[in-house]
């Protein structure tokens, strides 16, 4: 099923429409909430929040951007909110520091740890930026259309970005040695 | 503002990043600010109008960094155990099943006014004026009729009139009926005097 047939069957209040868009999209969406808020259940209630507000407004999407880019919009837009009303609530700038579950291996765990390690010592835009590029595959234009921003802009902060992530790297791994 | 090729690149020089870099390190903590600072107009600027420096950041934005290579993704976590949030269908809720019952009982009475007791009459669309006529003759007067005047002898002789100085003074008195003390002019000007010697 492609997104066309998607949205098309979710305009018209059909689950399985509804379904499709969250298996497609779930864990991407999942994906940029978590490494932005670093904890699981804050990032699970952004994208609870991303997937309602979306199926609320599926009407409105006129399919003049990608779903995924839409949803990618949403969901920034939901982070930056979930993670204002935790500041607020918990009258601290700091997130958690929540290490994520799963009956992984011992390896992946570590490469699990490196990773997030270095991408939760960038700020958060830069985190973001990074994911929606090489995680989640989408263009710099796509990338400006979610932030609100201009393409040449996104090129910009994403090499500087690559800059941060590629400068703490080695670093990180000079720490753990 | 605008900028060479050289400068562009050297704004752009990860040195100048690493020095971000090394403050991150030191402060060890993610900056609470979620907006990273933007990129100047002039460097953005520069992208607009070179080709060249466009086509070479390009590249350098191709690839991600070394330590974020597709292997270290895939041991992000992909699991989400958020519940899917369904929708509710249209008529499940009560604001839905609300809204259907106001609209059908609206409709109904709707239907019942326009088929019962008909369109009211300030309902009415307004047409388009027409012009009547109006007359002010009474019926036996209509255009046509003869006029009739009131004969001589039928003259109410009871309206009478008389000219005093400048003005009219009018009576409906019948002179016929009215009487006077005073006989004359003569007994009038008597009076007076009568009165006017105490």
């Amino acid at each position: 099923m492609n997104d066309g047939e998607r949205v098309a069957l979710a305009r018209q209040g059909r689950p399985e429409g509804f379904r499709s868009i969250w298996e497609a999209y779930g864990r991407y969406i999942f994906t940029l909430a978590f490494r932005m808020l670093k904890d699981r259940s804050l990032a699970e209630d952004a994208v609870q929040e991303t997937f309602a507000a979306a199926f609320r407004s599926i009407r409105e999407f006129r399919g003049e951007s990608r779903l995924k880019t839409w949803l990618y919009r949403i969901a920034y837009h939901e982070v930056l909110r979930v993670r204002e009303r935790f500041r607020r609530g918990a009258g601290s700038a700091e997130l958690p520091d929540d290490l994520p579950a799963g009956g992984t291996p011992h390896d992946d765990l570590e490469a699990r740890i490196d990773v997030r390690t270095v991408l939760d010592r960038l700020p958060e835009r830069d985190r973001a930026v990074l994911i929606m590029a090489y995680w989640d595959d989408l263009s710099c234009t796509e990338i400006a259309d979610v932030l609100s921003t201009t393409t040449n802009n996104v090129k910009i902060l994403l090499y500087r970005a690559r800059a941060k992530f590629a400068g703490l790297w080695p670093r990180q791994k000079e720490v753990e040695s | 503002m605008t900028i060479s090729c050289a400068e562009f690149r050297r704004r752009l020089d990860p040195a100048l990043t690493m020095r971000e870099v090394g403050r991150l390190r030191q402060d060890g903590a993610v900056q609470a600010d979620p907006t990273a600072p933007e990129p100047d107009a002039a460097t953005l600027g520069h992208l607009d109008i070179c080709p060249d420096c466009l086509g070479w950041l390009d590249r350098e934005i191709a690839a991600p960094p070394a330590g974020l290579q597709p292997a270290f993704w895939e041991a992000l976590p992909v699991s989400v155990d958020a519940r899917m949030p369904v929708p509710p269908a249209p008529g499940t809720t009560l604001f839905h099943r609300l809204s259907l019952l106001l609209t059908g009982v609206a409709a109904a009475f709707a239907l019942y006014l326009i088929t019962v007791r008909g369109i009211p009459q300030h309902a009415r669309p307004i047409s388009s004026p027409v012009a009547e006529t109006l007359s002010f003759l009474l019926p036996e007067e209509r255009p046509g009729t003869p006029y009739s005047f009131l004969e001589p002898e039928q003259e109410l002789s009871f309206v009478t009139s008389s000219d005093v100085d400048d003005s009219q003074s009018w009576t409906f008195l019948d002179q016929d009926a009215s009487f006077s003390f005073i006989e004359d002019e003569n007994d009038k000007e008597e009076l007076w005097e009568d009165h006017s010697r105490g």
